[in-house]
């Protein structure tokens, strides 16, 4: 009962900003420097009709989801490497943090000099996410109840049984929490990316084409696109991440 | 199985001063004494989670164990008939399994989550556990403690039913639970 009052809540609010968006547009009448939701969804149902459209979500997708996972498989990996090893984790530390701290604009420019403009987002999605999803992994890990492994090796539990039962429910909130993160920060960076790099056939190239002829109606319809396809492969990849925690997660988590 | 001039101290506080103890295979053993004596120390001990500062530990290596801690320590995401079939090291039938909880828990409590129980179903729970798990010896920390009468009767026979003459040693402040168990009482003092 609770959830269908908010999602009403929630409708309203976002009803009520579509309508001051349009009211503004409307008063402004300058399709060049602003456009209403109208204007928006007109072009994009525009789009949507011709190939390129298609071709160039799939193509941005296929990059950035794939540095995504590149970057999710190997930060987990380390993580739980290095919370075995203790030298290791001391020696990688300031590699994370150097990740973590660099602007992303650097690591463009780097990245644009030695992989070139086709793989661009991949790599900046990888250096985005890994940091992220490796510090959480690793303070899921921490939260290890020893008092829990005390008693698994009392009744000589199996390796499997101990990750299935101790370790995934450590960790699963944590991994989820940076998920979550690591995907909005994956589509803005490799997005940011691709409008550097502008590799053929890719949502950087429409939108850094809609910026050149001014179409401000397309660019605002590759934002909504942009959000869409975010949200879309979060949920998509939550779901994912909820099912392998099935019955060890509590509460919010399961939402 | 031998325990020989075990001692063990945290820091300045010694716990354990050269302790020796027999203990004969498949008897049941009351570890009674004042708090801070060190039973759990010495349960910990046996079951190889605190190493002691000196002394040897003979005839329980290559021993299965289960146990009963103090603090439960059950997967509180799982029913209590998923605890028991967690620790198994064969795969058992969970129908069986639950079946034989219904003797300790209430059969509406068996869909519930541990994690939803009282204190006291808990460490039913926790008992079961380490009754039904494939072990050699059983060690319990203070199993009965928080539960009333009548319970701690009907985990006592439960307890007696399930053993089926493996070792158990347990800890106690109650000297009639001594007689419930017809243990052997060891005084650590």
């Amino acid at each position: 009962m609770k959830n269908k009052k908010d999602t009403g809540k929630k409708t309203v609010a976002i009803f009520f900003w579509l309508c001051v968006w349009q009211i503004v547009s409307v008063i402004m009448k300058d399709s060049l420097v602003f456009v209403g939701p109208a204007d928006m969804l007109r072009s994009l149902w525009e789009q949507m009709h011709g190939m390129e459209f298609w071709i160039s979500i799939g193509n941005s997708a296929l990059r950035i989801m794939a540095g995504f996972l590149a970057a999710f498989g190997s930060a987990v990996a380390m993580a739980g490497i290095t919370f075995r090893v203790k030298w290791l984790k001391l020696l990688l530390d300031p590699v994370v943090q150097l990740a973590k701290s660099v602007p992303v604009a650097s690591f463009v420019v780097l990245l644009l000099i030695l992989a070139g403009s086709e793989k661009l987002s991949l790599f900046i999605v990888f250096l985005m996410v890994f940091p992220i999803i490796y510090v959480n992994m690793g303070q899921g890990l921490e939260y290890v109840d020893p008092g829990m492994l005390e008693m698994s090796r009392v009744f000589g539990m199996s390796l499997w049984k101990k990750f299935l039962y101790i370790y995934r429910p450590a960790f699963l909130p944590f991994l989820m929490s940076g998920a979550r993160v690591a995907l909005g920060m994956g589509w803005k960076s490799g997005v940011a990316a691709e409008i550097i790099g502008i590799p053929r056939h890719s949502i950087g190239e429409r939108l850094y084409m809609a910026k050149i002829y001014l179409n401000t109606d397309s660019l605002f319809a590759w934002t909504l696109v942009i959000i869409l396809l975010s949200m879309l492969f979060e949920k998509g990849f939550l779901r994912i991440l909820r099912l392998f925690g099935g019955k060890t997660l509590k509460g919010e988590e399961t939402k | 199985m031998k325990i020989i001039n075990l001692s063990k101290c945290y820091e300045e506080h010694i716990v354990l001063r050269k302790l020796n103890l027999f203990l004969e295979e498949g008897n049941v053993y009351a570890l009674m004494g004042p708090s801070g004596c060190g039973k759990t120390t010495l349960l910990h001990i046996l079951l190889g989670i605190v190493k002691a500062d000196s002394g040897t530990v003979e005839g329980f290596s290559g021993k299965r164990f289960s146990a009963v801690f103090q603090e439960n320590r059950l997967f509180e995401f799982l029913t209590a008939a998923e605890n028991v079939e967690v620790v198994q090291r064969k795969p058992q039938n969970p129908e069986k399994i639950r079946e034989i909880l219904k003797e300790i828990l209430p059969e509406a409590s068996l869909d519930q989550k541990t994690g939803e129980f009282s204190g006291g179903m808990k460490r039913r729970a926790a008992i079961a556990r380490a009754m039904l798990a494939d072990s050699d010896v059983i060690v319990m920390d203070e199993p009965l403690t928080g539960l009333d009468e009548t319970t701690r009767n009907q985990v006592i026979s439960f307890i007696l039913k399930y053993r089926r003459d493996r070792t158990l040693l347990f800890s106690t402040h109650q000297e009639k639970e001594v007689e419930l168990f017809h243990a052997e009482k060891i005084l650590l003092v």
